[in-house]
């Protein structure tokens, strides 16, 4: 574990080695394929019989949501892996989730009260899911701010992985709280499941399609974010090789 | 496919638009665009806020690693400093050192 | 306690069997040094609960102020405002409790002490969860009175028991973790009010449906929901605990 972040850098950063094979530059290549694949695919999909246009919308909204999901248990995975083992690879993972997770969080939100706009009328409301998405992001969001208020790196980690823990079990707590809160003026439309579209076959399709796209995405940024961690690492280092030459003068 | 709407969506951006019709509010579409073009200045703006933390440790970096090497230049070989033969560029290059993980009193 | 259950030993003795009992028994007895310190200190300043007590009143007196001078119905707000307020008093409660540790330099002291870090956890939790309630009883009967509307019932009780513990137990985690941050009085609030988010939607609804005399039944699922909130973080804080006060 101790050098998995490393190998995640995919030799980016400062290096005066030999180049690695870089993931980050293969994706960014599929990309410019799969990218434009996904917009035909759901330019061409079917209309949803009574969300018409606006049911592409879900193209976008539910893959980040998943992606969302996915950074926050990265989060929780790291912040075990810290407490268990006080290691700085896990300290990487935990602030590439969280970061991660809230840019997801954020695309979800905004894509999903656009569209609720359109279907519901009106760009919020306190239904279950929402309200639970919503209280999670900032959940998150303080976790950030937490972060950045700290000056030493080992509390820094520290702190971020008691609060990761603690945010990610709180979350399905929210959920059940939301239940007790009066749902508001606005109905939902959908029955319980605001997201419930019936997909035939090549809305499925393109669903799929979408989420893998946004995946290679998700994986770009991580090792981004990687890679953006390991340079303040080599800082760190330079400067503490420097202090010590500084010693001996 | 509603080629009507899409190129009503492009003139959007370029010229001042025509009221939507009925029908394109209708069907939502003015609303897709609306998503799709939050969806990528969000990704943009990461992108950039991104790649300007990353350069900025990149030069942090390069302007260490020279001040390093102007150091070791106007400075003779030292025989009395017990280190100098250890020379602190390759450990540095080589394996980044990780200080934050291991700082603990 | 763990570390003592997991040594092998083949034959049981009647000296091991004390031992592990002294050891739980030690583990109590710091918790409960580390309450009656606090309730002691409290007692010689009168600190965090005078602060506590006038913020309070002042945050029920400008509600008061701030609402339209008839309300319709006050039963419809005051759960909510009363809640409000106990959370707000709560959050500054919580805030002293460690950063008049940490300004004495009394927080290292206690660090030193050669004691479970949890056990000093709980009984910090324990000196928390007592100044909130404290307050929270003495706060009711004077917020029916500002209010003209009497929020004084005994199924109340049950409520406020379980909200507060909620509160201590988080409050006090958070409250360790802000005071070795730069912002540490802003910061707590911001931690604790979208954590602790589900026991208030939770206690405000119970205390509606109960000052509205609502069947029992509308509202056990909320107090159950507070009692699960109650167990977990009972249990978890204690564990990171450790990682908190790390240097």
């Amino acid at each position: 574990m101790a050098t998995l972040t490393k190998k995640m850098d995919f030799g980016g950063g400062v290096t005066t080695g030999k180049r690695k094979f870089d993931l980050s530059k293969v994706l960014l290549w599929t990309m410019l394929v799969s990218f434009p694949l996904t917009l035909i695919f759901i330019l061409l999909a079917p209309s949803d019989f009574e969300l018409k246009y606006s049911q592409r919308i879900f193209y976008f909204h539910m893959p980040s949501n998943i992606l969302c999901l996915l950074s926050f248990t990265i989060y929780f995975i790291g912040g075990l892996g810290y407490w268990r083992t006080r290691k700085r690879s896990w300290d990487i993972l935990m602030i590439t989730g969280l970061e991660l997770g809230v840019f997801f969080a954020l695309i979800g939100i905004v894509t999903g009260s656009i569209w609720a706009r359109y279907a519901w009328g009106t760009f919020w409301t306190w239904d279950p899911r929402l309200t639970t998405v919503t209280i999670m992001m900032v959940v998150y969001l303080a976790g950030w701010m937490l972060r950045s208020s700290v000056e030493d790196p080992g509390r820094k980690a520290a702190l971020t992985a008691v609060f990761g823990i603690i945010g990610f079990i709180n979350v399905p707590l929210v959920y059940f709280s939301t239940r007790f809160f009066p749902a508001g003026l606005h109905p939902i439309v959908f029955g319980t499941n605001g997201a419930a579209v019936a997909l035939e076959g090549f809305m499925i399709v393109t669903l799929v399609i979408s989420i893998i796209t946004f995946s290679q995405f998700f994986v770009y940024l991580m090792i981004q974010r990687i890679r953006l961690e390991n340079l303040r690492d080599q800082v760190a280092g330079v400067r503490m090789a420097l202090n010590e030459d500084e010693d001996y003068a | 496919m509603n080629l009507n709407s899409l190129l009503f969506a492009l003139g959007q951006t370029t010229s001042t638009p025509p009221p939507p019709t009925t029908d394109q509010v209708d069907s939502g579409f003015v609303y897709v665009i609306a998503a799709f073009i939050a969806v990528w200045l969000l990704i943009a703006v990461y992108l950039f806020w991104l790649n300007r933390r990353q350069e900025s440790l990149r030069q942090e970096v390069e302007q260490l690693r020279q001040e390093e090497a102007e150091r070791q230049s106007t400075q003779a070989p030292a025989p009395t400093a017990p280190f100098t033969e250890l020379d602190p560029k390759l450990e540095v290059s080589g394996t980044p050192q990780t200080p934050q993980g291991n700082l603990r009193g | 306690m763990a570390r003592m259950a997991k040594i092998d030993r083949p034959i049981e003795t009647g000296l091991e069997k004390q031992k592990e009992k002294s050891a739980l028994s030690a583990y109590f007895r710091v918790a409960g040094q580390v309450f009656l310190k606090d309730i002691r200190t409290e007692l010689r300043t009168k600190e965090i609960f005078s602060s506590m007590a006038v913020f309070s009143l002042l945050v029920v007196m400008v509600f008061v102020f701030a609402l339209p001078g008839k309300l319709k119905e006050a039963g419809d707000v005051a759960p909510g405002l009363l809640w409000i307020a106990f959370t707000f008093a709560g959050v500054l409660g919580l805030n002293r409790s460690f950063i008049n540790e940490k300004d004495r330099g009394s927080l290292e002291g206690l660090l030193l002490a050669p004691a479970e870090r949890s056990a000093i956890f709980y009984g910090k939790a324990l000196g928390n969860f007592t100044f909130i309630i404290v307050v929270e009883l003495l706060l009711a009967p004077i917020f029916s009175m500002l209010f003209n509307f009497s929020v004084l019932r005994l199924e109340l009780l049950p409520v406020l028991l379980l909200g507060t513990i909620g509160f201590a137990e988080i409050g006090t985690l958070f409250a360790a973790m802000a005071v070795n941050t730069r912002a540490r009085e802003v910061l707590l609030p911001v931690l604790f009010f979208p954590i602790m988010l589900p026991v208030i939607i939770a206690a405000s609804q119970s205390t509606a449906a109960i000052l509205s005399n609502r069947p029992f039944d509308e509202i056990s699922s909320a107090l159950g929901l507070m009692f699960f909130f109650d167990l977990i973080f009972a249990v978890v804080p204690g564990m990171l605990f450790e990682l908190v006060l790390e240097e």
